[in-house]
């Protein structure tokens, strides 16, 4: 049911491919991710008061415009896919068009794909005669990588269109909706899942799939890796069960790219220009990402004991500037080094 | 005749001469119903490419050693003509995508469509569906990455892609999560120094311990130049001796003395005799982020703790501009004229 | 001035058999309204001033005789010897002239015509739009190349009833924008034209400096050229002496004739209308023509000859007078290397506060090339180190530049570019605090285009390997030629 949510969406957010990508009988096994995501709403974990909201919602059978935000893997796109199919059966495929990042989203396509969706009527009858809500759902995800001149397109179109369409934004950071949509929309904050929730959920897909997890030792270590990502986490696992053929630490590190935690100390203590000269090198050399190691070493130097709040501000400075080099696309190797050059001074003066 | 590098090329995952055990999981994953986008990154010279060519090998047999290098054309939606060179087997294709600098995005997703729409005709073939290679998948333009991971999902039952980058830093964490990312470190020097001494022995020489060991230090473990050097030193002069001088890339001669040159007088004059030294090596296609690191290396040398933290800051902040502007000589000429200013300061107040 | 020039062509000269009169004045040439009209509209703004003449004042200045040119003798002879030879053989011949706007091209072939008593035939690209159909699209009768073949074949082989010239002479000066887009086109026509017509035909090009835009490069590549067997005269700009000739001339005709409209321009302001006009005679004929109009003129002229006494350099009279006239001279060849003088060479005032000032300020430069930043800034990056004498000016400078390239390569936001502009502008012009005033010539951007090796030239590599340029440059290049040599010594020796 879950694929066929899938292919649904597939093609009502595309134009039916000519290369007639049909799902053919030998079909790649699905991601966990998805084969795995929540039916139903009751299913999603851990968002209380949301789904509580949805649930009445759903009872009424009517939608306000909804507007989700939270941290990734936190059950966005699953609740809002779960209410979907709950409200619309199996004529979702008509009745939803989803469009995500990677779907050309620019203003043009606000314009002619999105409006002559909603603008579209529908009964409130389903084929066979059962009583079914006489609207559409348009799911924009990842919505705060649109452009505002896309979101202020969207703007007109919610407000004409309500009869007939509802829209859900789904996006991480809700500072980056511009306002007229947000006051548009009811708001709902996804929260950051509980770990013994996802360790509990984890462990059920490991049964489910057959995979031996141990007494649950590294399903702890894939919540830590990826830090309350439900999605990265879920992923993280079955890259490691393909690729060993069961599931390791050592495994989880190799497929998340993760940088070993020595190294990361190792790099704190760095007392010379010649140490961190081959720190560096060595550490590009083992491949690993620099905006990996940017990320851990923010996370270690906060809550590091034996630095001063001094240092802490210094380092954590630096390390946003050159994160966001890194993230225009910077030299590692320079931007390492003048990271390193800041720790070292750092570590001189406490 | 080829060269060495070429020649002694494993041709089989389990014939890999360094991470053997990385090796047998690629095997295992081959032997799988289903096979993976994968995204495969590591240094330069790390070996990232034969270990393609050896799956590409262990996936289809033999035949996809049957390679022919053709030129494609495109059209940018600006109806402006493209050529890119490709090289193709009957079951997979090759490209830099990052030849064609801006249109990157039209090659990939036309390449993509292509491949995927030619169904395989030969059916007796054990997979159903083709490869796709794309080089240097951390210098594509941000556009083209996200519209490879719109393609990825798009054509997945007929074909897979292989992305092969030098960091993973610079992909999109989009495309990171739709593949399974393979890291491949460089090989450490003591492998290296393995490599050059059986290769040697294939060829009938007697390659001096000390002398491997040289050639694996100085290839900044890079195990494509190692080699190239060891084939260089016989060139050079055989029998081995154990202190005979190893070959440097000429580019990295001329950094060398270009920062000689900066160091040896700062003046706007000699900042002039620079800039040609400079323009010379990014016309012939050295890549400015390498210029940048290497001029880096070789200045900081004569400075103390507080002027080298200042010129690596200084050196990281004009990268990072070069990186958003067009012209990547104005920055690193900024930077040289910035380490002359701070540099002829310094000695300035050492001589007070 | 090009378009200029292609809006009064049509008005003036369609039609007009330029029989060589002394008198210019008494020709007896048809009169179109509308000339009448602009001629006394500008008239009345001279106030009470009685117009001398009715006609195209620019007429009168025109050269008369083959030594009135002011372009360089050796051009003239050349195509004095090709008009001889090919209006005598009467074949197709092809001639084509380019040369910079305003350099005497037309004007050379029409006196040497005139000369030889040659009727001339000029393609004027008409508007063929007709009207708009039902639909309210626009719609093209005839295709523009077929029209323009048929007007040049017609107008090489048949004579008209009201001259008896024997020579004809086809002239395309305004080239359609079909063959533009479509240059193959082109190649066409001069095939039907070299087996039909009978007459010579001349093309005339304006070089402009975006070479997109250069017809003359474009239209006629060096294969048409052979293949056509055109004959091509490349002009240079008028040289000074050659402008200087021609103003005196013009100087002359004033003193003789026009007394009543005009002022007799003085010797300064001859001078620096040579200056600003860059080469061409048009502009300069044109400015000479604003400077020494009665009633406007008594101030400029007076105003120059103040500034006069305060400036002995040369130079800087020069440069004044140049200023002068900015507003009416030509704007962009100048300016281009003006500015980058300007910006290198920061002159600074004293204002009335005692404060210093920039002579230029950078706002005011930086608007002439709001167009076109990363160009002018790519002349500033070349040639602003040989101005500074100081490592620590040199650092700022350097850094304000790279600064602005960066805010310039931001070309979604159009405020980005001015800001960037303003950066380089600004900070080249405020940090040079010890400028080294010496003669440097202004050099063009360099070429950066990255060339990787061809990999024909290394006959080492794996013919069917996909290698990326960055790893030949770094790792194989080097050793390819090292193993290169020795393989092929041994070769020698074997």
């Amino acid at each position: 049911m879950q694929a066929f949510l899938k292919t649904g969406k597939i093609s009502s957010a595309d134009k039916p491919s000519s290369s007639g990508v049909k799902p053919s009988k030998k079909k790649p096994p699905a991601p966990w991710v998805e084969k795995y995501r929540p039916k139903t709403i009751d299913d999603i974990v851990d968002q209380g008061e949301v789904i509580q909201v949805l649930r009445e919602c759903l009872a009424g059978g009517d939608l306000p415009h909804l507007l989700f935000y939270g941290p990734p893997g936190t059950g966005k796109t699953s609740a809002i896919l779960a209410a979907a199919r709950q409200l619309f059966g199996d004529i979702t495929r008509d009745r939803v068009l989803e469009l995500n990042a990677s779907d050309e989203r620019g203003i043009q396509v606000i314009r002619d794909k999105v409006k002559s969706f909603a603008q579209l009527t529908v009964s409130s009858t389903r084929p066979d005669g059962r009583p079914c809500p006489p609207y559409k759902l348009v799911i924009l995800d990842e919505a705060d990588s649109m452009t505002t001149a896309a979101q202020a397109a969207l703007r007109r179109t919610m407000e004409r269109e309500t009869r007939t369409t509802r829209f859900c934004l789904i996006c991480n950071y809700v500072s980056r909706i511009i306002p007229p949509i947000t006051s548009r929309c009811s708001k709902f904050r996804f929260k950051p899942l509980a770990r013994e929730n996802v360790i509990k959920r984890l462990q059920d897909v490991c049964v489910a799939e057959g995979v031996d997890v141990g007494d649950g030792e590294v399903l702890h270590q894939a919540v830590d890796t990826c830090e309350g990502d439900m999605r990265r986490a879920l992923t993280a696992l079955q890259c490691c069960q393909r690729l060993l053929g069961k599931i390791t630490s050592e495994g989880l590190i190799e497929v998340t790219g993760l940088v070993p935690d020595k190294l990361i100390n190792e790099f704190l203590s760095i007392k010379n220009y010649n140490e961190l000269e081959k720190y560096v090198e060595n550490f590009l050399m083992e491949a690993y990402s620099a905006s990996q190691l940017l990320e851990q070493l923010s996370a270690t130097v906060v809550n590091s004991g034996h630095l001063t709040n001094k240092q802490k501000c210094v380092i954590s400075e630096k390390v946003a500037v050159c994160s966001h080099r890194l993230l225009d696309g910077g030299a590692e190797v320079m931007q390492l080094t003048d990271l390193g050059c800041t720790i070292i001074m750092a570590n001189n003066n406490p | 005749m080829s060269l060495w590098v070429d020649k002694h090329r494993p041709k089989d995952l389990m014939k890999l001469d360094y991470h053997k055990d990385q090796a047998t999981r690629l095997k295992s994953l081959v032997q799988q119903s289903d096979f993976p986008h994968l995204l495969v990154y590591g240094p330069s010279g790390a070996g990232k490419k034969t270990r393609i060519m050896c799956l590409l090998r262990e996936l289809y047999g033999s035949g996809a050693e049957r390679l022919r290098q053709e030129t494609m054309h495109f059209t940018t939606p600006s109806n402006k003509k493209i050529e890119i060179m490709t090289v193709s087997s009957n079951y997979h294709i090759e490209v830099n995508p990052t030849d064609v600098g801006i249109h990157d995005r039209v090659v990939i997703m036309d390449l993509v469509k292509n491949v995927a729409q030619t169904h395989q005709i030969d059916s007796s073939g054990q997979r159903e569906f083709k490869v796709v290679i794309l080089n240097e998948v951390d210098d594509l333009t941000k556009d083209a990455q996200h519209a490879l991971r719109r393609t990825m999902e798009k054509y997945v039952t007929t074909c897979r892609l292989i992305l092969i980058a030098n960091s993973i830093s610079r992909v999109i964490p989009a495309i990171r999560s739709r593949c399974l990312t393979i890291r491949v470190p460089a090989p450490t020097e003591a492998e290296i120094t393995n490599v050059l001494q059986s290769v040697c022995k294939k060829e009938g020489l007697n390659l001096p311990t000390d002398l491997g060991m040289r050639i694996a230090k100085c290839s900044d473990r890079n195990l494509r130049r190692a080699l190239l050097m060891c084939e260089a030193c016989k060139a050079q002069q055989y029998p081995f001796t154990s202190d005979q001088k190893v070959p440097e890339p000429d580019w990295q001669t001329f950094i060398r003395t270009t920062a000689a040159m900066i160091l040896s007088e700062q003046s706007p004059k000699k900042l002039g005799e620079v800039r040609q030294k400079l323009y010379e090596l990014i016309i012939h296609g050295v890549p400015p982020d390498m210029i940048f690191a290497g001029l880096l290396k070789e200045l900081v040398q004569n400075c103390d703790m507080v002027m080298k933290c200042q010129v690596a800051s200084y050196a990281a902040e004009y990268e990072h501009r070069m990186r958003l502007g067009n012209k990547a000589i104005f920055h690193i000429e900024a930077f040289v004229a910035k380490f002359m200013a701070i540099y002829k300061k310094y000695v300035e107040e050492s001589l007070m | 001035m090009q378009k200029e020039k292609k809006w009064f062509k049509p008005l003036f000269e369609f039609g007009d058999s330029p029989i060589p009169k002394k008198v210019k004045k008494d020709s007896s040439k048809i009169q179109k309204p509308k000339n009448s009209n602009k001629d006394s509209a500008a008239c009345q703004s001279n106030g009470n001033i009685p117009h001398i003449n009715d006609r195209n004042w620019m007429k009168n200045f025109d050269p008369v005789i083959v030594e009135d040119l002011a372009v360089h003798n050796k051009k003239v002879q050349e195509v004095d010897e090709w008009m001889k030879t090919a209006c005598m053989s009467s074949k197709s011949d092809m001639l084509l002239l380019s040369g910079p706007v305003g350099c005497g091209k037309t004007a050379t072939i029409r006196t040497l015509a005139a000369k030889y008593n040659i009727k001339i035939t000029e393609w004027i690209t008409p508007l063929d739009i007709e009207y708009p159909t039902e639909f309210g699209d626009y719609e093209f009768k005839v295709s523009q190349s077929k029209k323009f073949l048929e007007f040049i074949i017609n107008s090489a082989n048949f004579v008209s009833l009201l001259d008896n010239n024997s020579c004809k002479l086809v002239l395309v000066e305004d080239f359609p924008n079909v063959f533009i887009r479509t240059p193959s086109e082109f190649t066409d026509v001069l095939q039907q034209y070299k087996v039909r017509a009978k007459s010579p035909i001349v093309f005339i090009c304006s070089d402009t400096h975006t070479d997109n835009k250069n017809t003359a490069f474009h239209l006629f590549s060096p294969s048409l050229k052979e293949q056509f067997n055109i004959h091509h005269i490349m002009f240079n700009s008028v040289s000074a002496t050659g402008l200087k000739a021609a103003l005196k001339r013009a100087t002359e005709i004033i003193t003789k004739k026009y007394t009543s409209t005009y002022n007799i321009p003085t010797a300064d302001i001859i001078e620096s209308v040579v200056n600003t006009s860059g080469g061409d005679v048009r502009s300069a004929i044109l400015n000479l023509h604003f400077a020494s109009l009665k009633g406007s003129s008594g101030n400029l002229e007076t105003s120059i000859i103040i500034e006069k006494e305060v400036k002995s350099k040369t130079t800087r009279k020069k440069k004044n007078s140049a200023n002068k006239f900015m507003s009416l001279g030509k704007d962009q060849t100048v300016s281009i290397l003006h500015g980058v003088g300007r910006v290198l060479n920061p002159k600074e005032l004293i204002n009335n506060e005692g404060q210093k000032v920039l002579t230029h300020c950078p706002k005011d430069i930086i608007e002439q090339f709001l167009s076109q930043p990363s160009s002018f800034i790519g002349f500033l990056e070349e040639n602003y180190l040989p101005h500074f004498s100081c490592a620590y000016d040199v650092d700022k400078a350097a850094s304000a530049l790279s600064e602005s390239d960066f805010l310039l390569a931001e070309w979604r936001e159009k405020l980005c570019q001015e800001y960037g502009l303003y950066t380089a502008v600004a900070g080249l012009m405020l940090s040079n605090k010890s400028p080294v005033s010496a003669w440097n010539p202004v050099r063009g951007p360099k070429n950066m285009r990255v060339t990787y090796p061809d990999l024909r030239e290394l006959p080492l590599l794996e013919p069917n390997y996909l290698y990326k340029g960055k790893v030949l440059v770094t790792d194989y290049i080097t050793y390819c030629k090292i193993i290169g040599n020795q393989t092929k010594d041994v070769d020698e020796n074997t």
